[in-house]
């Protein structure tokens, strides 16, 4: 955390409570009751909203499973503290519905040649999320671009293939939306 | 790239095609419950917390202990230790406990060694689960409780490699298995070894006499790569009055069901074991580290509370493959025919017997039939140390990997030798002995990865062009058999399995198995929807119950060795007729016939004779008292022996002179698996593996501090596991050549994908540059080093 961040948490933390509005819906927490200074966004939205589509699992920054979307970037949810987001529109893995342009891209990929998007799935929710947040900021992304966007995340069942394919496919989908 | 679809022998309405996982949608939306989801601690009010104390040394033993302080630290519940009474009555326990099957304490389907203690007051090595463990109200609180545990230790220099493991100077890890050595006892045929000697075929000396050509090749593999799954090891266990309830995320339910009853003596009845989804297996929960249910169960007997233990990043991190060094001596014959093989293989296990001989020994003999079946003279020598690395044990590929990364590079040299093609060599000599060669199987896989790559073009070792100023492409094959198939899956025991079809035709599919990635639970839905056919089932229409539970559903079917897809295929194959004949027997009634005068179609029973008689299948149920139609079974196998089908790598690298960077330009696998059942699944794991096999060849590796024995690198930041920017081009290629016994005939495609991908990639390294890599991974250093040592031999033969 740089200085400038740090002070705000400290800020932060002195108030009493902070505001979340998660998936479309606000929730108010009092720090040091609901939740504590040092908790993790990812634990509050675990533990506290049972969004449990989060996925933990390293706690380092090295696996992107707890991939969130704040104010439509891209974060990692167990590398933040809950009070860090206060005021922040959230959006977990539940705020998306079935006909999410990425997840039914990540869904029906069986295309022959690229697999499938996910095997044991642990980390698909963290690399939707990410998907999303590289689409917001670039909407027309070539496949190095992907690459890159999502190298933040390890699937150790190794479905890179599937997923870049898919990330494509929902790219043209939505931007062919948008055309229209 | 030029994709071509798979064209199945038998046209199937749902088997064999390219269709997203039967749980995407859940998957995707997060909806999927893991371990971590189903023990939040909103769920287990009251539930504390377990840690257990890691050494922090690699050869020493605890002289005493002071627990005083963390017993007195506010948040701390219970401190069990190692001379706690409860603790030194417990039986000693192993590694492997288990593989594919569930077994008791008293049966071996490995060859074990009870060499762990619960709570031991010796190290083996960095992170051993040893001393002491704790429960408090949270993990941090156990965690503080652990440092303020002092112990007086008796520390001993630590050794991580088998020539210091053998000197007289090295501390004997387990005096109790024997007083004098490190080396592992002999567990298998081979128990009466004389010399480690353990396997002869002909005579290999005279065969080697005789030879046109001889090679000799030295190669390590193993000890380096560890699983690295997203979801850690854990459990949480409520001892309440006489009954035991566990929820894991291990691979088999009923197996860690087992594993209480043996060890704590409770009957099978009074133990409840749940499991969910896991996030990836790749072989893990059988290392010994299973320590963690008893010592989680004593403490919740202690506290009465659930008590939760998981991994942290190092303890899950310290895990890997036996480290096995493979001598191997190949003797020929001018046109190419491989005469003679004479293998020496030496394990390194670490702190515990591991896998031991099953890594060395019983693979290469097994592989004696399975690989180089026609090769006449075959002499197996193997021995295991103890060391103070991390335990060695079963890690995706098991045993297959380091033995195919020795012999595909000592085909390659010799193929070289003899200046013919490897693809030659190998078609000439190498299959299963239940086959003439060339092998069908092999031929196939070798020609379609050849055409891919474009074989052809290959050119002399270190003769290609130069791009960049530095860069050199290279090309090589590797080629291994696939595992398992039915034959060879008869140590799991029956398997159990049930369809419930309900009044709306809709279907309750009961073939428990743990959903670690591997696809078995679309495999089994595909297979029900395709057999259910005269019902008009869809895939879509069935339920898959997905938790297993020891005290609802049956047995479940261990999610390992590649075969849960094909198991659940075939007793559904057999299945289906049962559903028919119940549907038939309940419509007689109705119809006011004989049963045998019924048939089914397009969900209608009606008379043969007179089809315009009869009625939908669903008014059977629907129009009398609704009871489902349920079938059940459970199934042996057929033991015909069918032999092995074959899968190839081919591998392009591109290896950078300079800096020793091997890219990896592309990767095609060609598995032939007999019956593929979801086609997308299957090369799901086909690319999966690859990936794998990509970051053992070229990245993962766990370094030691030498002087202390220390694994320094047990984390997702340190411990470099490929992501999409380090992917390949990878083309998964799928034939149906070979056909086992059964309705689909089937072999796994999930265990074996990454067994050949190091040793295609060295190949093709030597291609390039013309050096010979004998250790994994293929890092800038090995390559660098190699490639000096190589420009020094080349001068001086200048000279």
């Amino acid at each position: 955390m740089d200085k400038e961040n740090a002070s705000k948490t400290v800020e932060i933390a002195a108030h009493e409570t902070i505001r979340l509005n998660v998936n479309g819906r606000w929730y108010k927490f009092k720090i040091g009751q609901d939740i504590q200074p040092a908790d993790t966004l990812s634990l509050l939205l675990r533990e506290k909203l049972g969004l449990t589509g989060v996925r933990v699992s390293c706690e380092q920054g090295a696996c992107g499973a707890c991939t969130v979307l704040m104010n439509d970037k891209a974060v990692l949810s167990c590398m933040m503290l809950a009070v860090e987001a206060d005021g922040a529109k959230i959006t977990t893995i539940e705020g998306l519905k079935s006909d999410d342009e990425v997840v039914e891209a990540f869904v029906n990929e069986c295309e022959p040649g690229y697999g499938t998007t996910m095997q044991c799935g642990f980390c698909t929710p963290g690399f939707i999320m990410e998907a999303h947040g590289l689409l917001n900021k670039n909407p027309h992304p070539d496949m190095e671009e992907i690459k890159d966007g999502l190298s933040g995340h390890i699937c150790r069942c190794g479905c890179y293939k599937g997923i870049a394919h898919a990330v494509e496919r929902a790219a043209e989908k939505i931007n062919g939306k948008e055309e229209k | 790239m030029v994709v071509v679809t798979l064209t199945p022998r038998k046209e199937r309405k749902y088997i064999g095609k390219y269709t997203p996982k039967i749980d995407a949608m859940e998957k995707a939306l997060g909806k999927v419950q893991f371990f971590e989801d189903v023990s939040l601690k909103g769920k287990f009010p009251g539930m504390i917390y377990c840690r257990i104390y890691a050494s922090p040394y690699a050869n020493a033993t605890i002289k005493s202990m002071d627990s005083g302080k963390a017993e007195q630290l506010p948040g701390v519940f219970a401190v069990l230790r190692y001379d706690d009474p409860e603790v030194l009555a417990l039986p000693t326990t192993t590694q492997s406990w288990t593989d594919m099957g569930v077994t008791p304490r008293h049966r071996d389907t490995l060859p074990r060694l009870w060499d762990r203690r619960y709570l031991d007051k010796t190290a083996r090595w960095v992170g051993d689960h040893m001393g002491v463990a704790v429960a408090a109200e949270s993990e941090e609180i156990a965690n503080e409780a652990l440092r303020l545990i002092d112990i007086e230790w008796e520390v001993r220099t630590p050794f991580l490699e088998v020539d210091e493991a053998k000197s007289s100077n090295a501390t004997i890890l387990h005096p109790e298995i024997d007083p004098k050595s490190n080396k592992h006892p002999h567990k298998y045929d081979n128990k009466d070894a004389v010399d480690d000697l353990g396997y002869v075929r002909g005579d290999v000396d005279k065969a080697i006499a005789e030879a046109d050509d001889v090679i000799e090749v030295d190669k390590t593999y193993g000890g380096r790569l560890v699983n690295g799954v997203l979801d850690f090891r854990a459990c949480l266990v409520k001892w309440d009055d006489d009954k035991l309830y566990c929820w894991s995320n291990h691979y088999n339910v009923d197996q860690t069901r087992m594993y209480f009853h043996c060890q704590l003596g409770l009957p099978l009845a009074k133990i409840r074991v749940r499991n969910g989804n896991c996030g990836a297996q790749m072989g893990k929960w059988n290392m010994g580290e299973q320590n963690y249910y008893v010592i989680t169960a004593l403490l919740s007997k202690r506290t009465g509370r659930p008590v939760k233990y998981k991994m942290n990043n190092f303890e899950e991190f310290c895990e890997t493959r036996n480290m096995v060094n493979w001598n191997i001596k190949m003797a020929a014959k001018k046109d190419g025919t491989i005469t003679a093989l004479d293998f020496n293989g030496v394990g390194n296990s670490g702190g515990y017997y591991g896998f031991s001989e099953y890594v060395t020994y019983f693979i290469c003999k097994m592989s004696g039939e399975r690989v180089f079946g026609h090769v006449p003279n075959v002499r197996i020598r193997t021995s295991e140390y103890f060391t103070n690395r991390m335990p060695a044990g079963c890690i995706r590929s098991i045993a297959n990997i380091q033995l195919c990364w020795a012999l595909a590079q000592a085909i390659d040299t010799m193929a070289e030798k003899l200046g013919m093609d490897t693809i030659d060599v190998i078609k000439k000599s190498f299959g299963d002995s239940w086959h003439e060669l060339p092998h069908l199987s092999m031929e196939a896989v070798l020609n379609e990865g050849a055409k891919r790559i474009g074989w052809e073009n290959r050119h002399r070792a270190d003769q290609g062009p130069v791009y960049e100023g530095c860069k050199k492409r290279g090309l090589g094959v590797a080629v291994w058999n696939q595992w398992h198939t039915e034959w060879q899956e008869w140590e799991r025991g029956r398997i159990e399995c049930g369809i419930r079809v309900n009044g709306d035709l809709s279907v309750t599919l009961q073939a428990p198995t743990k959903e670690t990635g591997s696809g078995g639970n679309s495999a089994a839905v595909l297979a029900c929807a395709e057999e259910l056919s005269f019902l008009n089932i869809k895939p879509e229409d069935i339920n898959w119950v997905a938790e297993g539970d020891s005290d609802l559903t049956y047995r479940d079917n261990a999610a390992t060795d590649s075969a849960v897809s094909w198991l659940f295929a075939e007793i559904i194959h057999k299945l289906a007729p049962k559903v028919k004949e119940e549907f038939c027997k309940r419509a007689a009634l109705m119809l006011k016939v004989e049963p045998e005068e019924l048939d089914i179609e397009d969900a209608r029973v009606f008379v043969k004779s007179d089809p315009s008689r009869g009625m939908s299948a669903s008014s059977v149920i629907m129009d009398s008292d609704c009871l489902p139609v349920y079938v059940y079974m459970n199934n042996g196998y057929d033991m015909t022996i069918t032999g092995v089908p074959y899968g190839a790598w081919f591998a392009e690298v591109e290896v950078d002179t300079e800096i020793g960077q091997v890219e990896v330009l592309r990767l095609v696998l060609v598995n032939d698996v007999g019956t593929v059942l979801h086609a997308s699944g299957a090369e799901s794991q086909q690319l999966g593996g690859q990936c794998m096999g990509l970051g053992e060849s070229l990245t993962e590796e766990i370094f030691y501090d030498k002087a202390t024995g220390t694994p320094l690198n047990c984390n997702y930041l340190d411990y470099k596991e490929p992501t999409l920017a380090d992917y390949a081009d990878i083309d998964p290629v799928l034939m149906e050549v070979w056909k086992g016994a059964g309705e689909y005939g089937c072999v796994g495609v999930a265990e074996g994908p990454l067994t050949g991908t190091a040793a295609a990639i060295a190949n093709a390294v030597y291609n390039a540059v013309g050096i010979r890599l004998d250790e994994c991974p293929m890092t800038p250093k090995r390559v660098i080093n190699a490639l000096n040592e190589k420009s020094k031999k080349d001068r001086g033969l200048e000279k």
